[in-house]
């Protein structure tokens, strides 16, 4: 301790701390103890009970918690009032003590106290359903899907609640609901003055003893309450509401548009003033509910209502047989029901997307096949005569299940962005065959948490794959949350993997994230669990992560480190994603001395066979880092292939593909193939006008491209025409829609602009009227201009200004603007950004005109040794003479 | 541990008997730690410090057995109230992230101040900064400086080795010399921007004396 306490300066600002004998310490004081010691009448026992405190009261009498000296546990104690036979409250407690059920709360003992009869029951630490408010529908409807599971399992060993409503309902910080106050308030008098009648069943304000029907009544009167914000029968008196339920005089839910209609009509059925009207039993109940849940979009809510029902079936059949694979077949069946696909299909045209037909048709293909593969592994599964081996094997498929789940409750959004991406996001769905290569050992079963943290997890990657990722991250932050008490590698895995994937795509990879630490932690994880399938992606994600952080070395061993992996595996898609990988790094390492190896890759790619949208992508990206090192022909080959898996794969109006077209445009452009490349970009406009509209960013920018051909190819009207839509949809004052804005403000409008005054000017003074040229350049914003001096491309734009200042005659301007750009025009030749060539002739001009021959040859001479196919002839033709010219001067 | 404090046994002892049903036991248990734990719950939430009190000392009825034998009476009292503050904490954050006390503090969770318990200028600047560091690194400093607890009875409050408190406490005091620094730049009693806690603390102290 000495070198901590050395420190006496912080130790004596410290002091011994605020003391705490002011006025509201001291009633805080006397308030405590007086709750923890009772001084004001609490009884020091009950039964061999120690009170601690009292914690409430009711109608049905005053609650304590208290200490159990025997079992050496915290329990509630329930001291009733009034007339109840302690006899008859014993035969119920016994009854209740006998069902142990999750959704019911444990009742440990009973007795007398002091003339009355008392309970002492499991201590629930929680809040009641009604103080757990500000609840969305999905998840009140997954508690009350609890309640009613507890209050069947009651109902099935003959007890009847007789008082449900929401404070009967405690729910554990655990998450679990408990149904508390089991047979404490039969109709009688007594009973019925002292509860609220709110939720009490027409038949109980008739004085007719409760029945289960009754029970079902009360718990959707309270599901009305908590999906609606208002009782279902209203009145300002007891008398008055009593009334309204005696007539069947229901109240109209104030919102109805958020709960859905079925949801809707399983509560009305409840609440019929005739019991054989309401639901035959509460699983009839949980049926409509988890059959509404899986047709809407809850697919995390059906995952709990399932498992209410699995768990009140068990209870209620104590172990009689049910076959595991007909529940299975029967969830894969209604997964992708008829009235799914309908209503997908419906979502996937609402949009009025070119492409959305297209898309639908993959999309639904892809589920098919996906679906008719799970059945096809489930039935293999289920034939498997070694019952641990079958089990293990429908635990996975019971995990696919729930991808499939998630990505469909993804898709199921309104969105047109979730359209376009669907493809690419169902491409992550995991091979249902991986399930018949599962080598895990059997480990605990998908209990309620895990199955929660899975489905979390699944519900992420889909959000992933349709590119909302702050989505995907909350959903996983969560999930890692609750993982803390599964306790499972294998899932603690699944979930890092999936954080560090996502963290890849928003937050990137460098020192300052935790991208590569999360990734790393979940190989740790994945070996821990001995599961070969993680163990792979994280190897491939790490590989990928340090890809895109440029650590190409490193990127290559963890790939190494994945072949030796996968060796003796059957698992296509990832080698397949890997040898693109590989070709990607082996491109930037080796540059074109390893193109062995790059082809190598690829060569091994095709030979996966794989042909999937994230393929396309990965060859897309191949081609931009080779067409950046100018090796258009490679550039080209991987375009082309990427363009070839798209039209596949997403369909050829798929916007994607216009990407590829765009590129392999540019790449004529390069080499002045004119005609090629306006094909290219007219393709890639029709494309993206049909899926975006005209008037969007992307078409603009295709259609700078196209002017740009025009104008290189000698048609200038036709150029200027285009040049000046694109200036007046960068002028527009209309906001662009949202999935716009990124482009906008990353490199979008503020770029165009530039771009098309740049052209325009340009066609001036190919015109030969050097002062409308000059009068285009000046309305480059000044925005432009400052940041113009960072950013090389952005530089090039001011090349024609100096030009047109020079050919005026007004060189000191030109010579100011030439100098502000040089050092960013250097650079960008030094990177072979900037392939323009009006900047060294600008140069050469004014040394000309200013007769310093020797210079202008001296800028000169390295533009024309750049013997660049891109330079068009036009430009080519001004470099040859102004070369021509200065080397004659030069003679004289 | 220092003199005034009851040996360890006793306060187990009170414990013992006040599970059994001796309430004045339970009464002289409460008074021997009522004001540690007061001062423990005050500076960090702005109301319910009675309802944590409470919860805290139920809970040493509960879970003694899974600390008997091996933990200082205090350590546990503490182990408890640390456990019940975050917990508290954590259902009272705003948004749906995970609670890490290592990482947040607890202006970022709950920005309207605690009830005043600092008559002094400088004694609520010290508070105001604690605040304004992580939660771990506050209750760390709390419990070594007010509660005179050793660094290894901290490591089993915290759940962390003795070597990490020790690494962590130096980690924390820097954490508070600059927050101490950003609330009092500008001030009468700040006459260095040293980024120096104990140089400044014997500045502090001085000025404190001689006004």
């Amino acid at each position: 301790m000495s070198e901590m306490d050395s420190d006496d300066g912080l130790k004596q600002r410290f002091g011994s701390g605020p003391s705490q004998d002011d006025l509201e310490a001291r009633h805080w004081r006397g308030s405590v103890a007086e709750r923890l010691f009772g001084r004001g009448g609490a009884p020091v026992s009950i039964g061999r009970f120690r009170v601690l405190s009292r914690v409430g009261s009711g109608g049905a009498g005053v609650v304590y918690s208290a200490w159990d000296p025997k079992l050496e546990r915290r329990v509630a104690v329930k001291v009733l009032r009034g007339a109840h036979d302690p006899r008859e409250v014993e035969r119920e407690a016994k009854l209740l003590a006998k069902l142990s059920h999750p959704n019911v709360v444990a009742v440990y003992d009973v007795g007398e106290h002091e003339g009355g009869a008392f309970l002492a029951m499991e201590f629930v630490d929680g809040e009641t359903l009604l103080e757990n408010d500000a609840l969305g529908w999905e998840d009140a409807l997954a508690l009350l899907g609890q309640a009613a599971a507890g209050l069947q399992a009651a109902h099935d060993v003959g007890v009847v609640h007789g008082d449900v409503k929401p404070r009967n309902m405690l729910v554990g910080t655990d998450g679990r609901l408990r149904v508390t106050d089991f047979g404490t308030a039969h109709a009688g008098d007594e009973q019925f003055l002292g509860a609220t009648p709110a939720y009490m069943a027409p038949e109980q304000a008739r004085g007719v003893v409760a029945t289960a029907l009754s029970d079902q009544f009360s718990l959707c009167a309270t599901a009305f309450e908590l999906f609606y914000g208002v009782r279902p029968f209203a009145g300002g008196s007891a008398d008055e509401i009593r009334a309204a339920l005696l007539e069947g005089d229901r109240q109209d839910p104030p919102n109805p548009g958020k709960i859905p209609r079925w949801l809707r009509e399983s509560l009305e059925r409840g609440l019929s003033t005739e019991p054989v009207q309401r639901h035959a039993d509460l699983n009839a109940l949980l049926t409509a509910w988890r059959r509404g849940s899986r047709s809407n979009r809850g697919a995390v809510t059906v995952g709990v209502l399932a498992l209410a029902t699995i768990a009140a079936a068990a209870a209620s059949q104590s172990g009689a047989g049910v076959d595991p694979c007909g529940e299975a077949r029967e969830r894969i069946v209604s997964l992708w029901s008829p009235q799914r696909r309908q209503a997908l299909s419906d979502q996937f045209q609402s949009h009025g997307l070119a492409f959305a037909e297209q898309t639908w048709t993959r999309v639904e293909s892809e589920i098919d096949g996906h679906v008719e593969e799970l059945q096809g592994v489930l039935s293999q599964a289920c034939a498997l005569p070694n019952e641990e081996a079958s089990l293990r094997r429908r635990l996975c498929v019971e995990r696919r299940i729930i991808e499939v789940e998630a990505i469909l409750d993804v898709l199921e959004t309104d969105d047109p962005a979730v359209v376009e991406e669907s493809v690419l996001a169902l491409a992550l769905l995991t091979d249902p065959q991986g399930c018949v290569l599962d080598a895990r050992p059997l480990g605990a079963p998908d209990e309620e948490e895990r199955r929660a943290v899975l489905e979390a997890v699944a519900r992420a990657r889909a959000l992933r794959g349709v590119g909302k990722l702050d989505e995907a991250l909350a959903t996983l932050r969560r999930a890692r949350r609750d993982a803390h008490e599964v306790r499972d590698p294998a899932v603690t895995a699944r979930i890092l993997l999936e954080l560090g994937d996502t963290l890849v795509l928003r937050e990137g990879v460098s020192d300052d994230t935790p991208t590569l630490a999360t990734l790393e932690a979940a190989l740790l994880a994945a070996d821990a669990a001995d599961a070969p399938h993680l163990t792979a992606q994280a190897l491939l994600s790490l590989a990928n992560a340090n890809h895109r952080a440029t650590r190409f070395d490193e990127a290559l061993r963890w790939l190494d480190r994945l072949d030796a992996h996968l060796q003796g595996f059957e698992a296509p898609r990832l080698k397949g994603r890997a040898a693109t990988l590989r070709a990607l790094v082996g491109s930037m390492v080796g540059g074109w001395e390893d193109e062995a190896a790059t082809r190598d890759a690829l060569d091994r790619l095709r030979e996966s066979g794989v042909r999937d949208a994230w393929l396309g992508l990965g060859l897309n990206n191949l081609g931009e880092a080779e067409f950046e090192q100018r090796d258009d022909v490679s550039a080209a080959l991987h375009y082309t292939q990427a363009l070839e898996i798209w039209n596949d794969v997403l369909g050829p109006s798929h916007p994607t593909t216009a990407g590829a077209r765009g590129n392999l445009g540019e790449i004529a452009l390069f080499r002045g193939e004119f005609d090629i490349a306006l094909e290219h970009f007219l393709h890639a406009l029709e494309i993206r006008s049909a899926a975006w509209g005209a008037d969007s960013y992307w078409v603009a920018h295709t259609k700078a491209h196209v002017a740009d051909v025009h104008r290189l190819a000698g048609r200038p009207d036709e150029a200027e025409s285009i040049y000046r839509d694109v200036l007046a949809f960068t002028q527009r004052e209309l906001p662009l829609p949202e999935s716009e804005m990124f482009f906008a403000l990353d490199t979008g409008v503020d770029r165009l602009q530039p771009w098309a005054l740049h052209g325009l000017a340009l066609l001036e003074l190919q015109r030969g009227d050097p002062q409308a040229a000059l009068a285009w350049a000046n309305q480059v914003d000044s925005n432009s201009q400052v940041r113009a001096e960072r950013h090389p491309d952005l530089s090039a734009r001011f090349d024609v200004k100096a030009l047109a200042l020079v050919e005026l005659g007004r060189f000191e301007e030109a010579t100011s603007v030439l100098d502000r750009f040089e050092p960013s025009w250097t650079s960008a030749y030094a990177n072979g950004v900037y392939k323009g060539v009006y900047a060294p002739l600008a140069r050469a001009e004014l040394a000309r005109r200013q007769a310093r021959p020797g210079d202008a040859c001296a800028v000169l001479l390295p533009a024309t040794v750049i013997d660049d196919p891109g330079v068009p002839a036009e430009d080519q033709r001004r470099l040859d003479t102004a070369l021509e010219s200065c080397a004659v001067s030069q003679l004289h | 541990m220092t003199d005034s404090t009851p040996a360890p046994d006793s306060d187990f002892e009170l414990l013992q008997a006040w599970r059994e049903g001796d309430v004045q036991s339970g009464e002289d248990l409460f008074a021997r730690h009522f004001e540690g734990l007061c001062r423990f719950f005050r500076n960090k939430v702005s109301d319910g410090v009675d309802d944590l009190i409470q919860r805290t000392f139920l809970l040493l009825v509960e879970r003694r057995d899974q600390f008997e034998g091996r933990s200082s009476f205090r350590t546990y009292l503490f182990v408890v109230a640390r456990n019940e503050l975050y917990r508290e904490l954590s259902m009272r954050r705003r948004t749906a992230d995970k609670f890490h006390p290592l990482e947040v503090s607890l202006v970022e969770i709950s920005p309207s101040p605690p009830s005043v318990m600092a008559r002094k200028r400088e004694e609520r600047a010290l508070l105001e900064a604690l605040r304004r560091i992580p939660i771990e690194h506050q209750v760390m400093l709390e419990l070594y400086f007010w509660e005179n607890m050793t660094a290894g009875a901290i490591g089993e409050v915290l759940e962390v080795p003795e070597g990490t408190v020790r690494t962590r406490i130096r980690r924390a005091r820097a954490l508070l010399a600059q927050q101490l620094e950003s609330l009092e730049a500008g001030g009468a009693l700040l006459d260095t921007t040293d980024a120096n806690i104990d140089q400044w603390a014997r500045s502090v102290k001085k000025v404190v004396e001689s006004s």
